[in-house]
């Protein structure tokens, strides 16, 4: 009995191939796992085959690991999960669908699959926030809401999952998908056109994520084992930190100026201190969060924020002014671990099957006291009952509990890299603060409000302690949620089938927060608790039969009814802790106010028909139509209907006299979908306010609802053409697209004279048409060695062609302070708007006398744009007999983004273009009598180079040019976004296991992640990080916070080794 | 399926009716706290006029108002602000009156004392930014409304004010604890009309002499404040911290240290050894020092504000009987009445003194010295500081009294450092205008600045 194993290209096993031994009538087929056992005698040869594939005859003697190539021409065969689960071959596929296996997608280990989509799909841009259980943007071809979200439906074996982003309070808590187990995914299929999603209804109008899950595989009977074990390990990209001027340390300029004391320069305090016998020291100002303080001079002795801190070694003590040994947030970082361990059985006979997994995983962060663990179950079984019913039943459970999220956007408190990349000087030691936390857990700030008091007297003035805030205001979460559906088939007869399907996705929501006592902030607990729970009603009725010769027809009548609720409730304390450490809403100061509640149910109705006519698998019509009803719009106008029709020819049929051309497909359709309000946009609604001396109060409505709104369109048409070459060897699928978005529902900003800041209105139309290029190929193909390249490319052009009312622009939202995100009529989504330089060919111009940039006098100009030109990925995999080496380099080319960070960063002198040495070999510092300043590289208005230096000795009397809260615009601090990455690596190897008996396959992989950003043009931060989370304000806040950087997490790389056992 | 789907739209948490005061004491309030904001992202008016200044973070106390988005704050606090508006509140409450007021006489004086308030606020907006929408505000199918001329408001809101406090009716009920200034007292809202006209009537004296001396005699003999116990005071209370004054929310409750009180209003009464000194601030060694503006001032170096400030139940004032005393004087010094500008002026000093827990000793001793005795020659000196020093806590106060009278001349005497121009004499319109109602903020601009560019140095109408 000889054992081997079927695997293609990728490493995929072939369920089901055939193993012949030639010449003779005996054989076996390979298993789910591709495994099989077979008799042979000396001089067999094998005939192996599979639908799809090319056959081989192997030779026992070499081996029976055994590797089938895909046969481009039986490719047609090959079936391609669409809309409801409908398998389609490629020949019948009519739009633009792209399908990515289990195996492919999870090559590196990450407990969030969405991230490992990346450069995978083209069209298909995920963004990331690079913190540890974060959250993540998935966008199938280009923005198409102005404000509403934008992100793609997900879809488990046939039931929308939802993908809420849960971030709440400034912490990030990722996206609810997430809680998907990527081990249980046998593949992922992107439906990226309206034509593919259509059936799906108005919420698939972004686009689909259809997830098929393992299954046990009835064709084989008997007892699998699966257990998958994998530890990264990751370490920060330091390209993606700050690097800091270490020549000036705390302090605001001459802010310290005594007037007794003449001499001194007042870039320290000078005053006596607690211990200084009533003589004046040298103190930093430690009040102060900002670099722009004295320069560092080690012969300086002075009073640091640790001398005022008991216990601590400098306690008292005057120490020499210098940089800290360990003052770069790699000092603070700890090093990332995940762990995920799985195991899966499964087992069948001819009746049914049933399959349970357990995985457990934990993620321990980059932050102190960090860590999101997952407990997943999953459980799934079928049953024939008779020959013509069968049912089923899935349920998947899902734990998840975060400890110490990160904190996202402009909060020193919750995140710290605010701190790092804006309000931190360099003479802070980190391990100091760690060591005078941990003594007797006391908020041992670095920002001391006058540092001078008597100590116990300290306050911290705008910064706490790091380590307190990390280990004493941190939030903990957990979600637990049940995912699943019973089902039930009933073939009633050759052509016409049945089914039903109930399922349920509920989940509930538990946060809660913290800020001691003895923090900045006043002592406060929160808690957050919230249930969702969607629930559809499914009815689906097949018909699949040839009406005549070569001619097939396949039709659906389907309904569907959803219903959405979601509550919360948010109570929190009020006026502060009464006991410290104790986190009771009972450990209140004053009574609590009541909570805020929220409820809310959404229904929509949905009816559907389908029809596809298909021609010798050569010419396909395809056409649906669905009519949905939603509670969500006016009732007169809660009803809509909305069409598609597709076709496409596999023209390659038709030429026989090119044997270069494999294959060749095309394809086009046209759709439109409907889409509904969101919840609560009809009718105005008053809300309370906390009482005032014992009266009621309330507030007129806040948002402007509207009870004449409309269902809004989506019409999208695309033309595609596939083709193979050369037996395979070279394949591409180009598509073409073009959606128009009319009469959007959306909440406009209005002008706040109106009454109310937002109003609901059909208004606002958008286009995006674009281009998707999958192509692959494989240069190199001998019996041992392959190589094989995947390319992704797609460019979206975005355009918002009018807006409500004729209006040219409005409001998106807010980037920090000063700085908006602008819808503008005529120009791509997301313009960035905030104030600009005057020009002069092409420079900027400087004033003749003072040197300053002159600006143009309008505080809010276009400054940039966030839509990126084009969006690729690369992937090439080489492999060697049972082993293989694959990397994916990932790009992004244009679209711009504000850097808060910088401009915050440059304010507070942090950046080493803040310090350093000027055109006379000056610190640029210096006062310009000593030769300081800076030339800001410009012209003056007659076109002359500007020569006059700047003065940037010291801010505290105004002179210090850098960033837009200084003399600069904010056009100084938008950067090209563009990236080049280095984003997957991976070498598996399938380790012979033959006399290992029981041991169906080991398969060993090494991977990397995240590894090298190969080119961007943003200082110190990942252009990708921020993109994520709606960090900024206003409407849309989450579509915009893909041009935004605030307090940015460092990329983190990521390296690690995964075991795959088979019994 | 749901048969009647459209009642799952229904938002079962929040009302869609609600009681017509509730309305109103929301708007009341939120104007209180407007006034008393310190948050620079809304209110920099005590910052502008050099009462406070900023610690670290010196952006407003050098002018660039758009650091903090101070216009978008100001505009938002005083139209619409999520729940904390006041014009929204005032007209929702009058458009609410009708339906649960059943008593017309009741229904007519909660309408008048709305009115009232509606052109307090109206005042305050057509007074910091010029042209403002006005006659297209408020109106759910307008969301980008066109904005009316500075002068014309005016005009009305002088018309509404005297229709109002005629209308009102002293024997009549009204709002009751829905009122938390005067309980609803119709009388006391009849002398707060009259106060608010005199002020009304007295910003536009320079560029409307006639029309000023209409409006101060009709607010004469509607009758003014006429001691401190008629005073505009909204009490806060300690619970919830929301409720609390915004003062004490800012500087006690978020934890941090940003304004100290400003060197030159430390300066002017240090140097008239004014006897609010210790009820206004703290000494730091002893001595009263006030921070630089612009620059950056260590907190721990300069007085402080004292325990009065401090408390979470000190109330806004909304108008107190020292201003109107003020008015009346400045009144008589413009020939606009007649009567005594000095008595009147130390009657206002006196009041000013009393109000924050002095004595009409202390206030007469005060009143002796040259600096500060009434002087009819520079009658706006006199009055232009004293208001000032009175309006240490009320910013929009103090900065449109500087603007009105001149007096303490900051660009001359305390220029900040790093100052970007001069001291705003309006604010630019906000960021939201501009990009989310562009075609009537472009008129706007143009009209009040007469250039394409929307300028803070710009005077308004009145401002001659």
């Amino acid at each position: 009995q000889e054992r081997g194993t079927v695997k293609d290209q990728n490493g995929e096993p072939i369920a089901g191939a055939s193993i012949q031994i030639k010449g003779k009538n005996t054989g076996t087929t390979a298993d789910a796992t591709g495994a099989f056992s077979i008799h042979v005698k000396k001089g067999d040869k094998l005939i192996v085959s599979a639908v799809g594939y090319t056959p081989q005859q192997v030779n026992p003697e070499n081996g029976l690991n055994i590797t089938l190539e895909r046969a481009a021409g039986k490719l047609d065969e090959l079936l391609i999960t669409t809309a409801l689960g409908i398998k389609r071959t490629r020949n019948s596929l009519p739009y633009a669908t792209q399908q990515v296996s289990g195996d492919d997608l999870n090559k590196t280990l990450n407990t969030d699959f969405v991230n490992n989509l990346s450069g995978k799909v083209a069209g298909l841009q995920v963004t990331s926030s690079n913190i540890t259980g974060g959250s993540n943007n998935v966008i199938l071809r280009g923005m198409k809401s102005l404000t509403q979200s934008n992100q793609a439906l997900f879809v488990v074996d046939g039931v929308p999952y939802d993908n809420t982003n849960q971030s709440q309070n400034l912490y990030d808590l990722g996206n609810a998908a997430s809680d998907i187990n990527p081990e249980d995914i046998e593949s992922v299929s992107v439906l990226k056109g309206a034509a593919a999603s259509a059936l799906y209804g108005s919420r698939a109008s972004n686009g689909v994520i259809l997830i098929t899950t393992k299954k046990n595989n009835r064709k084989y009977k008997g007892l699998g084992i699966t257990l998958t074990s994998g530890v990264t390990v990751g370490s920060p990209d330091k390209s993606t930190l700050p690097t800091y001027q270490t020549q000036y340390g705390e302090g605001y300029g001459s802010q310290g100026y005594n007037a007794a004391y003449p001499n001194q320069s007042g870039f320290f305090y000078y005053e006596p201190v607690f211990n200084s016998n009533g003589q004046p020291v040298n103190i930093v100002q430690t009040d102060v969060d900002a670099a722009t303080g004295p320069a560092y001079d080690p012969n300086t002795n002075v009073y640091t924020w640790q001398s005022f801190v008991p216990g601590d070694p400098n306690y008292g003590k005057a120490t020499p002014w210098q940089p800290a040994a360990h003052h770069n947030p790699v000092d603070f970082f700890q090093t990332p671990v995940t762990t995920s361990t799985s195991l899966f059985a499964d087992q069948a006979d001819e009746k049914g099957g049933l399959r349970v997994g357990l995985t457990r995983s934990e993620d321990k962060g980059l932050l102190p006291n960090n860590d999101v663990t997952k407990t997943l179950i999953t459980l799934n079984t079928t049953r024939n009952l008779t020959d013509e019913v069968s049912i089923g039943g899935d349920l998947n459970y899902s734990d998840v509990n975060g400890l110490g999220r990160a904190g996202y956007g402009y909060t020193s408190s919750e995140n710290p890299m605010m701190d790092f990349r804006e309000w931190w000087p360099t003479n802070v030691d980190l391990k100091a603060q760690k060591a005078d936390y941990f003594r007797n857990r006391t908020n041992a700030s670095w920002n001391w409000l006058g540092g001078y008091l008597t100590p116990g007297q300290n306050i911290p003035a705008y910064h706490n302690n790091i380590y307190w805030n990390r280990y004493e205001n941190f939030e903990n979460d957990e979600r637990q949620r049940y995912f699943g559906n019973i089902h039930l088939n009933y073939k009633i007869t050759d052509y016409l089938s049945l089914t039903t399907r109930v399922s349920l996705d509920d989940y509930t929501q538990s946060v809660e927060y913290r800020t001691a006592k003895g923090s900045v902030h006043t002592s406060s607990y929160t808690r957050y608790d919230a249930k969702f729970g969607e629930t559809n009603y499914d009815l689906l009725l097949n018909f699949n039969k040839d009406l005549y010769k070569n001619l097939n027809l396949k039709a659906l009548l389907g309904g569907n009814v959803r219903q959405d609720n979601n509550t919360s409730e948010t109570q929190a304390t009020n006026g502060g802790l009464v006991v410290p450490d104790v986190y009771a809403l009972a450990n209140s100061v004053n009574t609590p106010l009541a909570p805020t509640e929220y409820v809310s149910t959404k229904e929509v109705d949905g009816i559907f028909v389908g029809a596809t006519l298909s021609y010798k698998e050569t010419v396909t019509l395809d056409a649906t139509l669905r009519r949905d009803r939603s509670s969500t719009l006016p009732e007169a106008h809660n009803t809509y209907y909305y069409p598609s029709v597709s076709g496409n020819v596999v023209f390659s049929k038709w030429i026989h006299n090119a044997p270069w051309l494999t294959y060749g497909k095309l394809r086009a359709n046209y759709a439109e979908v409907g889409g509904d309000a969101p919840v609560f946009s009809v009718t105005n609604t008053y809300q309370y306010v906390n009482p005032f001396h014992g009266q009621p109060l309330s507030s007129a409505a806040v948002v402007n609802n509207n009870a004449n709104l409309l269902p809004e369109k989506n019409r999208s048409y695309e033309f595609g053409l596939e083709a193979e070459f050369l037996h395979g060897r070279i394949g591409f699928d180009l598509t073409y697209y073009h959606a128009l978005q009319i009469d959007q529902i959306m909440p406009i900003t209005t002008s706040s004279a109106s009454g109310y800041n937002t109003y609901y209105v059909n208004g606002g139309s958008v286009q995006n048409q674009g281009v998707e290029l999958s192509a692959n190929a494989t240069p190199v193909r001998t019996k041992d060695f392959s190589w094989r390249i995947n390319l992704n490319w797609s460019m979206n052009r975005n355009k918002v062609l009018s807006l409500y009312g004729g209006q040219p622009s409005y409001v998106i939202g807010n980037y920090g302070f000063n700085t908006q995100l602008v819808a503008e009529a005529g120009k791509p989504y997301g313009v960035i708007r905030g104030s600009d330089y005057t020009y002069k060919n092409g420079q900027r111009i400087t004033d003749p006398t003072t040197g300053e940039y002159v600006l143009n006098g309008n505080a809010l100009s276009d400054i940039g744009n966030i839509n990126p030109d084009w969006i690729g990925g690369i992937g090439n995999t080489f492999s060697y007999k049972n082993v293989s080496l694959s990397f994916l380099v990932d790009v992004s080319k244009g679209g711009q983004l504000y850097s808060l960070d910088m401009d915050f960063g440059d304010y507070s002198g942090l950046y080493p273009e803040t310090a350093g040495l000027n055109d006379r070999g000056k610190p640029v510092r210096a006062p310009l009598s000593q030769g300081g300043g800076i030339i800001l590289p410009g012209v003056t208005p007659d076109g002359k180079a500007n020569t006059i230096h700047v003065d940037a000795s010291d801010i505290n009397q105004g002179n210090f040019p850098f960033s837009s809260y200084n003399a600069f615009a904010d056009r100084s601090y938008v950067y090209d976004a563009s990236y080049v990455k280095l984003r997957e690596v991976a070498i598996t190897w399938s380790v012979p296991h033959k006399g290992l008996g029981f041991v169906k396959g080991i398969d060993l992989s090494l991977t990397g992640r995240n590894l090298w950003i190969i080119h961007k043009n943003l200082p110190y931060s990942d252009p990708e990080q921020g993109l994520a989370v709606g960090s900024e304000t206003g409407s849309g806040a989450q579509n915009g916070s893909t041009g935004f950087q605030v307090g940015a997490y460092p990329s983190v790389r990521t390296i690690g080794v995964n075991a795959i056992l088979k019994f | 399926c749901t048969k009647n789907l459209s009642s799952l739209n229904n938002n079962s948490k929040n009302p869609q009716e609600v009681p017509s005061g509730s309305l109103f004491l929301n708007g009341e309030k939120n104007l209180s706290d407007a006034l008393s904001s310190t948050d620079p992202g809304v209110g920099p008016f005590r910052i502008l006029a050099q009462t406070w200044t900023e610690n670290t973070y010196t952006s407003e106390a050098r002018y660039i108002l758009t650091a903090d988005n101070s216009p978008q704050g100001w505009w938002n606090a005083l139209y619409a602000n999520g729940t904390g508006g006041v014009l929204d509140n005032l007209v929702a409450a009058a458009k609410a009156f009708p339906n649960d007021v059943t008593d017309a006489g009741t229904l007519r004086n909660d309408e008048d004392i709305t009115d009232i308030l509606q052109v307090y606020a109206w005042s305050i907006l057509v007074n910091t930014y010029g042209n403002v929408p006005y006659t297209k505000a408020f109106t759910d199918s307008i969301p980008f409304p066109a904005y009316d001329d500075a002068k014309t408001i005016y005009k009305d809101l002088l018309t509404r004010l005297d229709t109002a406090i005629n209308g009102l009716n002293t024997s009549n009920g009204s709002l009751g604890a829905s009122d938390q200034v005067y309980q609803g007292d119709p009388a006391h809202w009849k002398k707060f009309g009259a106060t608010l006209e005199l002020k009304l009537a007295l910003v536009i004296a320079d560029a409307d002499p006639q029309d000023a001396q209409t409006y101060t005699q009709k607010a004469l003999s509607n009758g003014v404040f006429a001691s401190n116990a008629d005073n505009a005071l909204l009490a806060y209370e300690a619970s919830p911290t929301t409720n609390a004054n915004p003062v004490y929310q800012a500087l006690v409750i978020s934890g941090r240290h940003d304004y100290s009180p400003c060197d030159l209003i430390v300066d002017t009464m240090v140097a008239w050894s004014d006897p609010r000194l210790p009820l206004y601030f703290t000494t730091i060694n002893g001595v009263y020092a006030g921070g630089v503006p612009g620059a950056g001032n260590g907190y721990v170096k300069f007085s402080q504000f004292s325990s009065q400030w401090l408390q979470p139940t000190f109330p806004g004032t909304l108008l107190d009987y020292a201003e109107s005393e003020f008015l009346q004087a400045e009144a008589v010094a413009r020939n606009l009445a007649t009567g005594s500008a000095a008595t009147h002026y130390a009657n206002a000093v006196t009041a000013a003194i009393e109000s924050w827990g002095g004595s009409a000793g202390d206030a007469a001793e005060y009143l002796l010295q040259p600096a500060v005795a009434y002087n009819a020659a520079t009658w706006k000196q006199q009055i232009g500081f004293q208001q000032w020093i009175a309006y240490a806590n009320r910013g929009w106060d103090a900065w449109t009294s500087i603007r009105r009278l001149g007096y303490p001349n900051i660009d001359a005497v305390n220029p900040p450092v790093g100052a970007q121009g001069n001291l705003p004499r309006r604010f630019t319109y906000p960021g939201n205008e501009e990009s989310s109602n562009p075609i009537h903020w472009a008129e706007a601009v143009q009209a009040v600045n007469g250039s394409a560019t929307d300028n803070v140095a710009t005077k308004l109408w009145w401002n001659q």
